[in-house]
């Protein structure tokens, strides 16, 4: 018997050995100052993080606008040069809705141009490029035609993120012609205040799972480790609270809490910034780290294992003091 | 001279998550007005200086979306100024052309031609009146100007937005902030004439706001401050003080200096209002207790009404304090038109929103502390709240009580315009929603009312009176429906099942005809959205597609041109249907819908004759099979009443879809053709034209019978069904048309192989 002992160990070690040649591990970055404190650096360092995901900037073609507009610039401080950038831009879908086929060229332009400038200004070349753009059927020609044309112009690697819903009506929506896509693991609900998480919903997620395989493109993957709040107000979300600091609730006479994730106002009153009117009800959502791993254990179901690497949404010490400091780690060990 | 001081203004507007569902905010209607559905125009209660903060659906400020003045906001006022204090040798276009368009450079050359220094003046000024009569006061003016110029390096940002903005942004601390401020304050010392001084203190202050020191500019702010008149220049001084207490993270100061702003300087109210940001509780208090009376209070309560929502509580505490508080127009104004957004519904004839009076609980907070004010009567506009009054009651369908409030702000009305009519919509709509029958005194009653409203030539955005109109008009319609009083109905709100009737159409032919209309009687004829000639039109149509030729010509001739030209040849018979084909084939001959009823009466009667019965069944058959909605000549029955651009038998009325989808006209002159046919071939098309019909005939019963199969669920329906048509085309396999047919058509392929 003792002789079966030192190859099956051995093919034990191969075996541990191929699961945890880790994919990569990336963040993305959503604040329009670039700046990183102790905290967000030791956890990038701890995860051997080199490449970041950067939004630079968003584009708007606003009801009162005469053509699309960038709005809130990102500052980078020098941190940035330490990371391999790719560049984010968020463009809002109606730009699309309301932008001419023939202003697309000049568009590509600007963007390429601002992309540039902010480059420039910490000496840093990055060879790719991510649009994030809940595109639809409507604005879809349009979109396509602009990355077509944007890679054109400056023969970068680019990619889009992809939302579930349009994993799943590929055939409405279109695939966009890109390099790769980021699936966006999150954000699938409807944010109107009822007991599911908007964030991230097994059962919604369910009716989207089977789709991830068939989707035509290499694909990397994003999760959630953002919280959020939600005001309601007679029954409707009217504000949803940034990185809002939900323990601060607890003591204040002003509130009550009216269940394990919400609190109630009782007086009218300001708080963190902001003002709550009476019966108020604030709502936390956020994804725990046991949703984490099961969204690893839904992706594995369901993507061939075809994931490239993983992206967490988004590098903000407010956000990582929320979990334990292994979770990223143990997060992205569960993922095939 | 320009100016911009919202630094937060640009951090706060960028996408905070890459949302894919968004959260649907108070948005009313689909891209309406931003104010939504509404009848109660603020412009009659409110201060045009609060315009920016009327209620909108959608737009940060109403009506301008956003303030994009941060650099051009003073603009014409400190030409103003100028021209004041330099007095009469200083023609307009002359300081305009200095304080907005000169560069430094030009400037400098100016103040140093002024004070003797120089002997030429740049080329541009060299004709300005004002070097021609030099005085001390134009030397000071000038040798300002250059300082304010230098300030203006750090203090515009010249961008909106563009793609340049990085660049522009990019410029960094501004290089001589020691020595521009040590210079504006010994001019600022040694300065003796009030409006000069109080320039230079604005300009020093800004300074210390974007260059630092920031003690400094507390300390300059608030040893001076006493000194000087509360002008917009004394506001202007303030709100970078303000600034300085924000970055300070000083919230109750800040926030106490931006109501003060908010209060004292109409111009840099969105400003005040964007800077505005009570963080936590204590704050709010500590600014609340920095007030020096109940007037500085009333705006901080008026500031959070209008930033945060909560009308009700701000109004509260402001009647409290001081019932007769003008603070409390916007507030109402604001509460009322988003109230009203809750009694709004859409309305498919209408196709837009219209009121929705309703009996439930909604807004009766609102109403119960409205109702409680007015009737204490201790207002400064006292008509403003009865009439608010009177309208909560209205939406909520009580309006008996709604009458009694009008009449009360009636017997205090303004003689303002826009009050006047304010009042007089409501009191119609209120009218009308109390009376549940439209008889004769109703009608009485009404229709000077209703004439005004209908000749009115206001834009609705500066009256709110569309909607109003809309409703009155849906609403008659469907009491003189019950009432059956339909040519009234549909004159007030057009409806397709009113054509069913032929006797309808008669009747309203004769209606529009009638001479001598009484008043009434015009004035609904008047809305009434059709013409004679579109009904003559689908009189013509429905005789057409009931076989009735002769009849359907005589209708169509009494039409202009004899209708639309069609696009393609109608007579044209495909194996498989392709309109665009059709479209663009080349015609020898155009035809109108009359010119194409006259021909199809020709082959209808040498079938009739027995002549050349195959052809010309055949042809006429094609005809009647395009004119129907599978057909090349859809064009042929499109039109006002039977409606146009059907890209499914779904998108048809119900009424029509029936009517304009029938094969059986079609199906009886191919069967004639079919009699009639004599070789093989002829036969084989027969059969296959008829299995086409029955095709079309099968979907119609089966699939487009029912409305709720055209999103999602439909019949379980069989892929392939071998159609009558089919099996009798099997005998003809030797025929050309056979072997065509096979080609052309993989339906037929598959049941041939079969």
């Amino acid at each position: 018997m003792k002789k079966y002992w030192w190859p099956l160990l051995l093919i034990m070690v191969l075996t541990a050995a191929c699961r945890h040649q880790n994919k990569p591990l990336s963040f993305y970055y959503w604040k329009t100052q670039f700046t990183l404190n102790d905290y967000e650096k030791s956890v990038l360092n701890e995860h051997a993080v080199t490449s970041l995901y950067v939004r630079y900037f968003d584009v708007d073609f606003k009801p009162d606008g005469k053509e699309p507009e960038p709005v809130s610039p990102i500052k980078p401080d020098s941190s940035i040069r330490a990371y391999r950038v790719t560049p984010v831009i968020f463009i809002r879908n109606r730009t699309f809705e309301r932008l001419e086929a023939t202003t697309i060229p000049m568009l590509v332009k600007n963007v390429a141009f601002l992309v540039n400038l902010i480059n420039q200004s910490q000496g840093i070349r990055p060879q790719q490029i991510q649009f994030d753009c809940d595109w639809t059927e409507r604005t879809r020609d349009k979109f396509f035609e602009f990355i077509k044309q944007y890679r054109a112009l400056t023969n970068q690697t680019i990619s889009a993120t992809i939302r579930l819903h349009q994993v799943k009506y590929k055939e409405i929506t279109g695939v966009p012609p890109v390099d790769y896509g980021v699936l966006m693991y999150y954000n699938m609900g409807a944010i109107n205040g009822d007991n599911n998480n908007s964030i991230y919903e097994k059962s919604i997620a369910d009716k989207y799972n089977t789709y991830i395989k068939s989707y035509p493109l290499a694909m990397d993957v994003a999760l959630p480790v953002f919280s959020w709040g939600l005001t309601i107000r007679n029954g409707k979300v009217v504000e949803l609270l940034n990185k809002i600091n939900f323990s601060q609730f607890e003591n204040d006479s002003n509130f009550i809490k009216a269940a394990s994730d919400r609190y109630q106002a009782k007086h009218a009153c300001f708080k963190g910034g902001y003002y709550f009117k009476e019966n108020d009800q604030i709502k936390q959502e956020h994804v725990p780290a046991s949703d984490l791993l099961d969204i690893t254990n839904q992706i594995n179901k369901n993507t061939n294992h075809k994931i490239g690497k993983l992206i967490f949404y988004d590098l903000d010490s407010t956000n990582l003091v929320q979990y334990e400091r292994d979770v990223f780690e143990k997060v992205l060990s569960n993922l095939n | 001279m320009k100016e911009m001081f919202s630094k937060k203004y640009l951090a706060t507007l960028i996408s905070t998550f890459a949302v894919g569902t968004g959260i649907i905010l108070a948005c009313a209607g689909d891209w309406g007005p931003e104010y939504g559905t509404s009848s109660f125009t603020p412009e009659a209660f409110v201060d045009s200086g609060y315009r920016p903060f009327f209620y909108s659906g959608y737009s940060m400020y109403y009506d301008i979306g956003y303030d994009t003045k941060h650099d051009s906001r003073f603009n014409e006022s400190n030409v103003n100024d100028w021209s004041t204090y330099l007095g009469n040798g200083a023609p307009v276009a002359e300081l305009q052309h200095l304080l907005n368009t000169t560069t430094l450079g030009s400037i400098d050359s100016a103040a140093n031609y002024a004070s003797g220094k120089t002997k030429t003046l740049p080329a541009s000024m060299q004709s300005f009146q004002l070097f021609k009569k030099l005085n001390s006061k134009t030397t000071s003016f000038l040798n300002y100007l250059v300082l304010a110029k230098k300030s203006e390096e750090f203090a515009i940002s010249n961008v909106q937005y563009s793609w340049e903005y990085e660049e522009k942004k990019k410029r960094g601390p501004y290089a001589n902030a020691a020595a521009l401020n040590a210079k504006l304050l010994s001019e600022f010392t040694i300065a003796k004439d009030p409006f000069l001084k109080q320039r230079y203190w604005f300009q020093l202050e800004r300074s210390y706001y974007f260059n630092a020191p920031t003690q400094k500019a507390i300390e300059f702010f608030e040893s001076n401050e006493k000194a000087f008149p509360k002008n917009d220049m004394y506001y202007r001084t303030m709100a970078y003080a303000a600034g300085i207490y924000y970055t300070l993270k000083n919230y109750t100061k800040a926030n106490y200096y931006y109501s003060r702003v908010f209060e004292g300087c109409a111009a840099l109210r969105t400003v005040a209002h964007y800077s505005f940001h009570p963080q936590e509780q204590a704050d709010w208090n500590a600014t609340l207790a920095l007030c020096a009376n109940n007037e500085e209070k009333a705006t901080l309560w008026q500031m959070l009404g209008i930033y945060y929502g909560d009308d009700v509580r701000a109004m509260q505490e402001i009647y409290t304090m001081n019932p007769k508080s003008e603070k409390l127009n916007i507030l109402l104004a604001r509460a009322i038109n988003r109230q009203e957004q809750e009694f709004s519904l859409w309305n498919d004839g209408i196709r837009d929103n219209i009121i929705n009076v309703k009996k439930d609980t909604t807004g009766n907070n609102l109403l119960a502390f409205v109702s409680r004010i007015t009737q204490a009567g201790n207002t400064s506009a006292p008509w403003m709240w009865h009439t608010a009054t009177g309208y909560l009651y209205m939406l909520k369908g009580n309006t008996a009580k709604a009458a009694a409030s009008y009449a009360q702000a009636e017997k205090k009305l303004p003689k303002a315009e826009l009050a006047q009519l304010q009042l007089r919509l409501l009191k119609l709509i209120n009218i009308i929603a109390s009376t549940p029958k439209a008889d004769s005194k109703l009608e009485k009653a009404i229709l000077p009312e209703l004439e005004w409203l209908a000749n009115l030539k206001m834009e609705d955005g500066e009256f709110r009176h569309s909607s109003a109109l809309n409703w009155i008009k849906q609403t008659l319609s469907e009491r003189y429906k019950a009432q059956k009083e339909f040519i009234k109905a549909v004159c007030y709100s057009n409806y397709t099942g009113f054509y069913i009737n032929n006797s309808n159409i008669e009747a309203m032919k004769s209606f529009l005809a009638k001479p001598n209309k009484t008043p009434y009687e015009a004035l609904y004829a008047k809305f009434y959205a059709l013409t004679t000639n579109d009904l003559l039109e689908f009189q013509a149509i429905d005789l057409a597609l009931h076989d009735k030729l002769d009849e359907a010509i005589v209708k169509m001739e009494s039409i202009p041109n004899g209708g639309a030209t069609l696009p393609g040849n109608p007579f044209n018979g495909r194996l498989q249907d392709c309109h665009d084909c059709d479209h663009e084939a080349p015609q020898k001959i155009k035809y109108t819908k009359l010119s194409l009823l006259k021909k199809m009466k020709d082959m209808k009667d040498k079938v009739k004759a027995g002549q050349d019965v195959y052809t010309n069944a055949m042809l006429l058959a094609n005809a009647f099979y395009n004119i129907t909605h599978y057909g090349n000549a859809r064009a042929f029955y499109e039109g006002r009443i039977t409606g146009e651009y059907h890209y499914s038998p779904f998108s048809i009325g119900n009424e029509f879809r029936n009517m304009l989808t029938d094969m059986t006209l079609a199906n009886k002159y191919y069967t004639q053709g079919l009699n009639a046919a004599k070789t093989d071939e002829q036969k084989a098309k027969c059969y296959f034209m008829l299995a086409k019909c029955e095709r079309n005939k099968y979907y119609n019963d089966s699939l487009y019978i029912n409305r709720t199969y055209e999103y999602g669920d439909q019949p379980s329906m069989p892929d392939f069904k071998a159609w009558d048509g089919f099996r009798s085309l099997k005998q003809y396999k030797t025929t050309k048309f056979y072997q065509e047919a096979i080609r052309e058509c993989g339906y037929f392929r598959t049941y041939s192989q079969r």
